[in-house]
């Protein structure tokens, strides 16, 4: 079983946590009218890295918060837990993070709003 | 002991309608080590708020919410659990809590705070004597002992699969535990622990 440090509770066992699956997908923000083709990789695609993964994970049965994690998917190392809205600070979680198909996909160029010129 | 059937709680508690068994004492015991017993109709509060009002509300309740997560305050036999960095669970008398309810909702000081009556939803028990530490064990993976967790310290956990709020009042020679759990989970859990105590020696009582 893993042991998983909670942000807040401390060490417990991975039975008390559920998996939420891949961290960092962002929305497409409705003013960028982007296709249907790319809205479906945000709303279907999902990754499955034989390495390192970073997810969402929640402490269902303590404090039923939300954090991130990077885990290694081949050892279950626990490489990295960080709090939601953040980003990877190790090297690993970084490379994990920056390397990933998602972050030149035109669903996430299309979470950010437009840039607008004053006039 | 004699082997009359022990009665909990008073009235429309969790455990109204529940026969209890008859629970013998082992033989090797001169006296049962755990004393259990449901607080029945303990007002519960949940309160989500932003940092910035917990002093307003500990101020306006009585409550102490400068707490980190999983720790609880006493002031007056009234307690204060911190569930989360936001989420606190106001323990107060009976028929006291929708007062409180009222008086949080209605204050102009207060800028963000939701207050939800958890009155009925949950059930709490009161665990003390000697072996609570030992029984608890039983049926979670949490390092309970006296070092680890002593008083005014609490967890959120699985105890034998049922979610419960375990909380540390008193940590002497006779331990003061108080155990919430879901009222809909509270005869599970209450089987459970007259299961697990037997070898200790435990006696059901009412507060009644």
């Amino acid at each position: 079983m893993l042991k998983i440090e909670c942000p807040f509770c401390g060490n417990r066992n991975e039975t008390e946590f559920s998996c939420g699956g891949e961290a960092h997908i962002a929305r497409p923000l409705a003013e960028n009218k982007i296709t249907d083709l790319a809205f479906s990789e945000y709303l279907f695609m999902r990754d499955n890295p034989k390495g390192v993964f970073l997810e969402r994970w929640c402490h269902t049965s303590g404090c039923r918060r939300w954090f991130n994690m990077a885990r290694d998917t081949v050892s279950h190392e626990i490489i990295e837990i960080y709090a939601m809205g953040q980003k990877p600070k190790t090297a690993i979680g970084k490379k994990a993070f920056l390397s990933n198909w998602r972050r030149k996909s035109k669903a996430e160029t299309a979470s950010t709003p437009i840039k607008r010129t004053a006039k | 002991m004699d082997n009359k059937p022990l009665q909990m709680g008073v009235g429309n508690s969790a455990f109204s309608n529940k026969k209890l068994p008859i629970i013998k004492k082992p033989q090797s015991l001169d006296s049962p080590q755990i004393t259990l017993s449901e607080i029945p109709h303990l007002g519960k509060l949940n309160i989500r708020c932003a940092g910035d009002d917990r002093q307003q509300i500990s101020k306006l309740t009585g409550y102490n919410l400068a707490l980190q997560t999983n720790q609880l305050s006493s002031k007056a036999g009234r307690h204060a659990i911190c569930l989360g960095p936001d989420e606190y669970l106001l323990l107060a008398e009976q028929g006291s809590e929708t007062r409180l309810e009222k008086m949080l909702n209605s204050d102009k000081i207060i800028n963000k705070i939701a207050v939800t009556n958890v009155s009925d939803a949950l059930c709490a028990l009161s665990l003390s004597g000697l072996k609570v530490r030992e029984l608890l064990s039983k049926g979670c993976a949490i390092d309970l002992h006296p070092d680890s967790f002593g008083r005014n310290k609490s967890v959120q956990c699985d105890l034998a699969l049922a979610n419960v709020i375990i909380a540390c009042i008193e940590a002497n020679e006779t331990d003061e535990f108080l155990c919430i759990c879901r009222t809909s989970f509270a005869e599970y859990v209450l089987d459970w622990m007259i299961d697990a105590g037997y070898e200790f020696g435990i006696i059901a009582r009412s507060y009644a």
